[in-house]
């Protein structure tokens, strides 16, 4: 079986460990982890994964949402949101990018792998 | 007058007045005219009777001189010869021919050698009376001249007589020799003599002497004549004498002087005076014919037929048969007078049945008419049915009655005076408001107006008057309602307004004036100009769409005071109609909102903020328990003691920032749960900074009695700023805080001498998660502040200490009334720097 290359997008360091911990658990090849917008374009042209992993929050200018927008616009690449918001605005901007996905916090392994199994089946 | 009389005196005063142009034309024009002619014909007698003289002189002086030449008379003067006497001077005949009565010879030496007098009534000779020597010496040989003066010829007076005299020098025939004397000869101008002239000029002559200046001395008797000599003076002695005086001047060296008068009948004057009372006389009896004559076709053809006219009309006036008609034949102006007559009858027949009709109209409109009528001079000459209802008083009654009676005293004398200034044309505002007394003794209000006119012959006032009491009730309720509703207008707090359709204020209430304008001066001025340019579309919206649809609005607005204060206001208006329902405008109030804008503005940003502070925490929170179910799957997948321990560690960490979390959620619990308040900066530091209180800073407090407009959560940003401060400061000492005034208001600064903040963070330390605690302190602040429009920047140089400038917009601030506080206070002193 191909490994899946799957790109985090966590401005946070103790989270993004743990998910790659878990993603790496569950048989996923995590090929990098940005903490910002600007960061997660570059390493998306150089790393080149099979689907990303977005929190919404995270450092910089733009946030995940404005990230995924343009993921989605030049790359054409599933994009699961990672997030604790459930406010309707976010959510709707959200949805708005079209995202292939969505993983709300707390998660577990089980929640990671259906929503990165769904996306890659679209 | 009858028509008769008046045609005779016409006649007569015609006569009398022709008879005084006659006597008036006669005497300025006819008669004076014939008197001048008169007067020229006195004056040609005159100058003819003094002609005829003057033949007289040169006849004596052509006898004197031939007899001077005679050879005879030349020897005789020397040798007195009596032959010459005999056959030439003593037939007296001779001298009666001659018409000569003296003859005197003087000699060369001018002694009289000879003389003889012939007295030609009798025929005797006389003496030469001596008063003719004393002429001849005074005039033919004056001042005893030998020669005498040759020719000299004239007249003089001889006792009162006039004479005539000549004297020549007595000389041969020849002419050849000297002179032998002269000779004098004279004619007595006696009234025979003057007589004869008369006859010959056929004129009545009369010759006196003159005095020629009354009362002279020895002037001799006779009449006084100023005139000039030779002058002609024309006298009108009486009706039928004129008299032509002149006087001829004497032959005297000493002259005498003698009057010549002339008296001529008054013939051609009396003949025409004479033809003009004829004339006279006839016109009298020419007038007179024609009186008579003129008198009897006057009377058949125009006296008589007016009579019958008068008759006719006298007799339709005494019996009221108008609609008889004068019948007159011919066709001639009175035959013309009678149709017109007959059409006035016709007319006034139609009038009379039209003011019959209008009477009647009268009647019924009065009889019918809510209004009490009433016709009065003083007394009440006539009152309708209502003036009965309405005074209770019969009309019988009221018939007796001074129309005053009625009139309650305390208006009785003013609607007297008013009365007859109406009557007297004096006044013409005839209304006027007053009571009146009713017969059961009942007041009532009354509304009248009365207009003089004539009434049965004579001016009187006729007056409407209408029973207002229920109106002047309604007027009092209203105006005890106008007060109680100004009373309520002007002791609310909201500004009541009331504008016309386009908007111009017609109304403004005096609450206006607690945002320095005059509710006069808004009157006449647009709303517009009252609102916050900002504002215009949205007011001028609503204020059409409610003229529109007349659905009343509400719709808040701002509007800028005197002093460029903002005030929210909320304007409730409605259409206002006229009584067929047309918009006439808006009313409406307009009530203060700044306060509960500003805290509804607060709530809504203040819930805007907690739920995002919420939605902060949540999301961090979530974040924290994800890590921890992260790191127990991890620590339970490991088989590692360091890891466990490790993982341990992280979860205790994650514990320990998710318990943060939950202790900012309790301070911050009360964002937008109270309103804003007026907060104490001065007592809210002094609160914040108990917290610190052994720090060891220095914290100085220098704002006065200022207070800020803010969340009651504005402790805690005095808080976070003092921790900021004291976390971040590393070397600080000191804190301060102080006032500043700005452009846009005033500036509340926290000033500390710390290490300060980098340039490029001076935004960021603002943003969520930025610094090494929770991340939230100054993003907090900012958002506390912002909930009243309040911003706060850094501006302090990095390394010279962090300078927090709290800028405070106009009505977020203010100074309180309260003691002044000492200028500089510091909180924290050197004792507390050791506790």
């Amino acid at each position: 079986m191909t490994e899946v290359k799957i790109l985090i997008v966590e401005d946070d360091d103790v989270l993004a460990r743990i998910i790659t911990w878990r993603l790496t658990n569950l048989g996923y090849l995590v090929c990098g982890r940005a903490s910002s917008g600007a960061e997660a374009m570059d390493l998306l042209v150089r790393e080149q994964p099979d689907l990303i992993l977005m929190d919404i929050n995270i450092k910089g200018d733009i946030d995940g949402i404005e990230t995924t927008s343009r993921i989605k616009k030049e790359f054409r690449l599933p994009v699961v949101y990672l997030t604790s918001h459930s406010d309707g605005p976010t959510l709707e901007r959200a949805k708005a990018t079209n995202p292939d996905g969505f993983v709300l916090k707390p998660f577990k392994d089980h929640d990671l792998r259906v929503a990165v199994e769904m996306a890659r089946k679209k | 007058m009858k028509i008769n009389n008046r045609i005779i005196v016409i006649l007569v005063v015609a006569v009398f007045s022709l008879l005084v142009a006659l006597a008036l034309i006669s005497h300025f024009f006819i008669l004076s005219t014939f008197s001048d002619i008169e007067q020229k014909q006195a004056v040609a007698d005159m100058q003819r009777v003094l002609t005829r003289l003057n033949d007289e002189v040169e006849d004596v002086a052509a006898i004197c001189r031939e007899w001077a030449q005679w050879d005879d008379t030349y020897s005789f003067v020397n040798d007195l010869n009596p032959g010459y006497v005999r056959s030439n001077l003593a037939e007296p005949s001779l001298f009666r021919n001659l018409k000569i009565n003296y003859v005197l010879f003087f000699n060369s030496s001018g002694e009289l050698v000879y003389s003889r007098g012939y007295n030609h009534d009798d025929g005797s000779i006389r003496e030469v009376p001596p008063g003719l020597l004393a002429i001849v010496r005074d005039s033919i040989l004056p001042g005893g001249s030998a020669e005498g003066v040759s020719g000299r010829r004239g007249y003089s007076l001889l006792d009162g007589q006039p004479v005539i005299l000549a004297g020549y020098r007595i000389t041969r025939s020849d002419l050849q020799g000297e002179p032998a004397g002269t000779l004098v000869m004279v004619r007595q101008l006696d009234p025979g003599r003057i007589s004869e002239i008369a006859q010959q000029t056929d004129l009545d002559i009369m010759i006196r002497p003159v005095l020629p200046v009354k009362g002279s001395p020895g002037a001799p008797a006779g009449e006084s004549f100023n005139g000039e000599n030779d002058a002609i003076r024309i006298t009108t002695l009486n009706a039928s004498v004129i008299e032509a005086d002149a006087t001829i001047t004497g032959i005297e060296n000493t002259p005498t002087r003698i009057l010549v008068s002339v008296q001529s009948s008054r013939l051609l004057y009396q003949q025409v005076q004479a033809s003009v009372a004829y004339l006279a006389l006839a016109i009298i009896l020419l007038a007179l014919v024609l009186i008579i004559v003129i008198r009897w076709p006057l009377k058949k053809y125009i006296v008589n037929p007016l009579l019958s006219l008068d008759s006719t009309i006298k007799d339709i006036g005494r019996t009221g048969e108008i609609f008889r008609q004068v019948t007159p034949g011919g066709d001639d102006e009175i035959v013309s007078l009678g149709n017109t007559l007959n059409r006035m009858l016709e007319e006034i027949t139609r009038a009379q049945g039209e003011t019959v009709a209008s009477e009647s109209k009268f009647r019924t409109l009065t009889e019918t008419s809510l209004a009490g009528i009433f016709v009065y001079r003083k007394k009440i000459l006539y009152a309708n049915h209502a003036a009965e209802i309405q005074t209770g008083y019969s009309r019988e009654e009221l018939s007796c009655m001074d129309f005053t009676e009625i009139v309650h005293p305390d208006y009785r004398d003013r609607i007297r005076d008013l009365a007859e200034k109406v009557l007297r044309g004096d006044e013409t505002n005839t209304n006027a408001e007053f009571k009146i007394i009713r017969k059961d003794g009942g007041e009532r209000w009354i509304d009248s107006s009365a207009a003089p006119f004539d009434y049965e012959g004579e001016k009187a006032l006729l007056a409407v008057r209408v029973d207002i009491t229920e109106r002047k009730r309604m007027e009092e309720a209203l105006r005890i309602n106008e007060e109680k509703f100004r009373a309520l207008i002007e002791n609310t707090p909201d500004i009541v307004f009331s504008a016309d359709v386009t908007g111009i204020f017609t109304y403004v209430s005096p609450q206006v004036e607690n945002y320095g304008f005059c509710a006069g001066d808004l009157v006449g001025k647009s709303a517009l100009d009252f609102v916050f340019p900002d504002d215009w579309q949205v007011f001028g919206e609503h204020f059409v769409r409610t003229l529109e649809d007349g659905r009343a609005r509400s719709t808040p607005f701002r509007i800028l005071d005197r002093d460029q204060n903002l005030h929210w206001m909320e304007a409730n208006f409605a259409v206002t109609r006229d009584r067929e329902g047309v918009y006439t405008g808006l009313q409406g109030t307009c009530r203060d909102i700044t306060e509960r804008r500003k805290t509804l503005d607060a709530i809504t940003l203040a819930n805007r903020k907690l739920n995002l502070m919420y939605d902060i925490t949540r999301h961090d929170i979530l974040n924290k328990i994800t890590i921890l179910f992260g790191l127990i799957d991890m620590t339970h997948a490991s088989s590692s003691t360091e890891e466990r321990e490790q993982y341990l560690k992280e979860i205790g960490d994650a514990g320990q920032a998710i318990w943060r979390q939950i202790s900012l959620t309790r301070d911050y619990q009360e964002v937008g749960v109270k309103s804003p308040r007026w907060n104490s900066v001065r007592e809210v530091i002094a609160h914040a900074i108990a917290n610190f209180s052994g720090s060891g800073v220095q914290i100085r407090s220098d704002v006065g009695t200022l207070e800020v407009y803010a969340d009651p959560l504005f402790e805690k940003v005095m808080y976070n700023l003092v921790d900021n401060a004291l976390r971040y400061g590393a070397k600080i000492t000191t804190i301060s805080f102080y006032h500043r005034i700005s452009d846009k208001g005033l500036e509340l600064v926290c000033e500390d001498d710390g290490v300060g903040i980098e340039a490029g963070s001076k935004e960021k330390i603002f943003e969520r998660g930025f610094g090494n605690n929770t991340g939230l302190g100054l993003f907090l602040t900012r958002e506390i502040l912002m909930i009243t429009g309040i911003a706060i920047t850094e501006q302090g140089k990095p390394g010279n200490g962090a300078r927090f400038v709290i800028s405070l917009p106009r009505g977020t601030f203010r100074f309180s009334e309260q003691r002044e506080h000492p200028d500089h206070e510091t909180i924290n002193n050197e004792e507390n720097n050791h506790d």
